[in-house]
């Protein structure tokens, strides 16, 4: 059995061996430092515990477990070495690594540091002789103030906008503290709050605060980003403190003092609101500023330079820092009008530590090509304001090259059906630009309207027109005057001749009277249609008549007229009186039909 | 880095500039394609400040305020384009654009369409272009009398009569235009707002009623004056009176 086991911790080669003791302790109060290892070991060597002095110890202690599950033997043992130091002084001291062996091999331990505090005050002054000597702080059985309260410890009061600080609660106890309820939070206006991770099991640490010594557990710690520039309040945390206290019954029974009942008491506990004061971020921002204050560092990459229409190109950005992530804006990439592009996505993986949430943040941006081509995407500037240097800081990201293929035949067949128009989509509106044109510039040219020369502009025409009037007034006269008064005195003249064919019909003159007649007729003719005589014909009159708009009855009545006229001239006739008579009043009628008729 | 560059591009466009206006004009195209717009508009306020001018100048020179964040000195200057060249159609649509981005829009009033036409029909032309029409077609319309007078023909003595009479009424038109483009040339009564915002008071004293706010770019029109102020009416038909140096005519 023996034998097994022995065989068994020598197939045991997870050997640890730990220092331990606390981080802070009180100066003059004893504190334990303990060697932990996990195996049967020899030959302790531990270093100089200077300044500290030991009071006792080393003292050993052994423990052995061993345990079956399912039907496997687990052997455990654990051996303690405890020393009591005493420190002598104040301050940090390093305690090194102390070695053991362990199955003919050395082992060193973990190196430890110890932070001395000054004395308590308090406890030196009232020289209470009944303080536990194995803790580090003395238990006080008032609950006071200043036995107990919390504290919001900001890490710092004027910050940038955007630029973290941490904000702790912290317990400060020098009472049997139990439990801690109905905390309160405040409500932290005007910030972006990230609550810092703490252990699970909280622990006690010893701290020195205004002379004395306390117990300290943190509460709850947080990041805060203030989001707008003025002063802003962080608000009162209430909570409820439960502690321990002993009884003092009036009446003490022997057994009192080795049997103490205690009480639980409630205390309730506040802070006092705590005030940071904002400075805005320097201005001008520059115009690609993300919103990020910290300290950044941001790459990019392409998945592909060369591809084929339809396919996807996706564009990989990674912002890694620490400061305000989670407000850090998106870079805008400019993708090409003609690509369809997408929502980026984004994937975050922050921590969140006293120093602010670090990590980083991966944003993929996706496009899709429709048309081949090459087409290039410009640079994208990141700018963060740079809480190191106060500063605005830029990044240039590169700018890629994408050469775009035909896309695959499968993909244009389904889409042959339709036709690839589209409107020409107007992307802006803007000014024109400038006349790039040699013009040529000039005094400013004089009005000339009203002047001397403007008028003179009119009346030289007009005074050369009066000349060519007056030069060839002949001319006009024989156009004008005479066309238009043979015109018009066409019907005055053929009435004059009619009077003389009157004449020779009183006087019974045939020949003459017809030859007349005829004259009359013709000569209206020649007239009224502005024609010379030698054109006249019956048939062109009958032409020019109906160009006049005269009824076709009448013209035949006209044309009747004149060859009577000619026919009865020269035949003799039995009834000659009448027939004058007669055809005397049908050119009299024929005329003045002719003469409403053809008004010129 | 590009303050840089511009400095140098300054730099050197102002050494190898020479005082001829010919280059000067070449050196505020350059800064114009350098975006140096502020700098190019002081090259083109410089030569305007020897009194030639033309309107490709005015157009040029508004541009360049427009893109330095001038807008009352823009419309300013598209506006005295307009006037040396009324049918100056790039000048034409700048103007328009910039009105778009100006801050007041006044309703007009409704007038009479047929107002309306006779209006800008009027502002087709300057005075001397209008003045020129009038006596070609008044030359035009001597010819078409003589032609009535010693045409044989009856239909060409037609022809002449009526369109000789259309032509003279054409260009008794075109004198009245030529008369009334020359008058508000020489009456300079339009003007631009040249101050951000101005307030418009009921009476010339700082302590009038204030009538209304008026906003840089915006047009009006000068009734009449009074020592430093000057009585102003703007589109919708408002009138108040505002300081002489808010506003500068065009």
């Amino acid at each position: 059995m023996i034998a097994t086991l022995m065989a068994l911790l020598a197939f045991a080669d997870n050997v640890s061996f730990t220092a331990s003791a606390p981080t802070a302790v009180a100066n003059g109060q004893s504190f334990q430092l303990v060697y932990t290892v996990n195996a049967s070991a020899k030959d302790l060597r531990v270093p100089a515990f200077n300044p500290f002095e030991v009071i006792a110890g080393p003292f050993t202690s052994q423990s052995h477990s061993v345990q079956f599950v399912n039907g496997k033997s687990l052997s455990e043992t654990t051996i303690r070495y405890t020393y009591t130091l005493l420190p002598t002084k104040e301050g940090s001291f390093n305690i090194p690594s102390a070695s053991i062996v362990v199955d003919k091999e050395r082992y060193q331990s973990n190196s430890l540091t110890i932070k001395v505090l000054p004395a308590d005050k308090a406890a030196d002054s009232s020289s209470n002789t009944s303080q536990e000597q194995r803790g580090k702080v003395s238990i006080s059985q008032q609950i006071t103030d200043d036995n107990l309260f919390i504290r919001p410890i900001i890490s710092r009061t004027k910050v940038r906008e955007q630029e973290h600080i941490v904000l702790t609660y912290k317990i400060y106890s020098r009472v049997d503290l139990i439990d801690i309820q109905q905390v309160k939070f405040p409500d932290l206006k005007g910030f972006f709050v990230q609550e810092v991770d703490l252990p699970q099991n909280k622990q006690y640490a010893l701290e020195n605060y205004e002379g004395k010594n306390y117990n300290t557990i943190v509460l709850r710690q947080y990041l805060l980003y203030p989001q707008r520039p003025g002063t802003l309040e962080v608000e009162k945390l209430t909570c409820n403190a439960v502690v321990r206290v002993r009884n003092q019954a009036q009446v003490r029974s022997i057994f009192d003092d080795f049997f103490d009942t205690y009480q639980e008491v409630k205390k309730s506990l506040s802070t006092p609101a705590v005030k940071v004061s904002v400075s805005a971020l320097p201005m001008p921002k520059p115009a690609s500023f993300s919103g990020g204050v910290g300290s950044f560092a941001v790459k990019s990459k392409v998945n592909a330079s060369e591809l084929k229409a339809n396919e996807a190109v996706t564009i990989t950005v990674t912002i890694s820092g620490n400061g305000n992530m989670k407000m850090v804006q998106n870079p805008e990439i400019k993708f090409p009008t003609d690509f369809e592009t997408y929502e980026p996505k984004v994937t975050n993986s922050f921590t969140n530590t006293t120093s602010g949430v670090s990590g980083t943040k991966t944003i993929e941006y996706l496009a899709i090509p429709r048309h081949a081509g090459d087409y290039e995407i410009p640079e994208t500037e990141f700018s963060y304001f740079d809480v190191s240097s106060q500063s605005y800081k830029t990044i240039i990201l590169p700018a890629y090259h994408i050469k775009v293929g035909k896309g695959s035949e499968n993909q244009g067949a389904a889409v042959s059906n339709f036709t690839n128009q589209e409107q020409v989509r107007m992307l802006a509106s803007d000014i024109r630009y400038i006349d790039i044109s040699d013009f040529e510039l000039a005094e400013l040219e004089e009005s000339w309207i009203g002047t001397w020369k403007f008028w003179l502009a009119y009346l030289v025409p007009f005074f050369i027109a009066l000349l060519a009037l007056l030069f060839f007034r002949k001319q006009a006269r024989e156009n004008a005057d005479l066309a238009l008064m043979r015109n018009k005195k066409a019907s005055s003249v053929a009435r004059k001749r009619l009077k003389v064919a009157e004449k020779h019909l009183k006087a019974d003159a045939k020949k003459e009277f017809y030859d007349e007649l005829l004259k009359a007729l013709w000569g209206y003719l020649c007239d009224k249609l502005g024609l010379p005589l030698a054109e006249l014909t019956k048939e062109n009159v009958a032409t020019q008549l109906a160009a006049c708009g005269v009824d076709l009855t009448d013209i035949e009545k006209f044309i009747r007229l004149l060859d009577d006229c000619e026919f009865v001239r020269y035949a003799p006739s039995n009834d000659d009186r009448a027939t004058m008579d007669h055809i005397f009043k049908q050119t009299l009628d024929m005329i003045a039909k002719l003469e409403e008729t053809i008004k010129r | 880095m590009k303050r840089i560059i511009k400095l140098v591009v300054v730099i050197l466009l102002t050494v190898v500039g020479s005082t001829k206006a010919d280059n000067q004009l070449q050196k505020a195209a350059d800064l114009y394609a350098a975006q140096l717009y502020e700098e190019a508009a002081e090259v083109y306020a410089h030569i305007l400040e020897t009194n030639k001018i033309s309107p490709e100048l005015y157009y040029n020179y508004a541009n360049a305020c427009y893109k330095s964040g001038q807008l009352g000195k823009a419309v300013l200057n598209y506006e005295r384009a307009l006037a040396l060249r009324p049918n100056y159609e790039d000048a034409k649509f700048n103007l328009a654009f910039v009105n778009t981005q100006i801050v007041d829009k006044i309703e007009l009033i409704d007038t009479f369409f047929l107002t309306q036409w006779f209006q800008s029909l009027g502002k087709l032309y300057t005075a001397n272009q209008w003045g020129v029409i009038s006596v070609i077609s008044f030359v035009v319309a001597l010819m078409l009398a003589l032609l009535y007078v010693f045409a044989s023909h009856r239909s060409w003595r037609k022809v002449g009569f009526f369109s000789g009479l259309v032509f003279l009424v054409i260009s008794f038109v075109a004198l009245s235009y030529s008369f009334s483009q020359q008058r508000k040339s020489e009456e300079r009564a339009e003007a631009i707002v040249m101050v951000g915002s101005m307030s418009v008071k009921s009476a010339p004293d700082d302590s009038g009623t204030e009538l209304f706010v008026l906003h840089e770019g915006t047009k009006v029109v000068i009734k009449s004056s009074l020592s430093d102020w000057l009585e102003i009416r703007i589109a919708d038909g408002h009138v108040g009176w505002v300081k002489t140096s808010q506003i500068e005519r065009i």
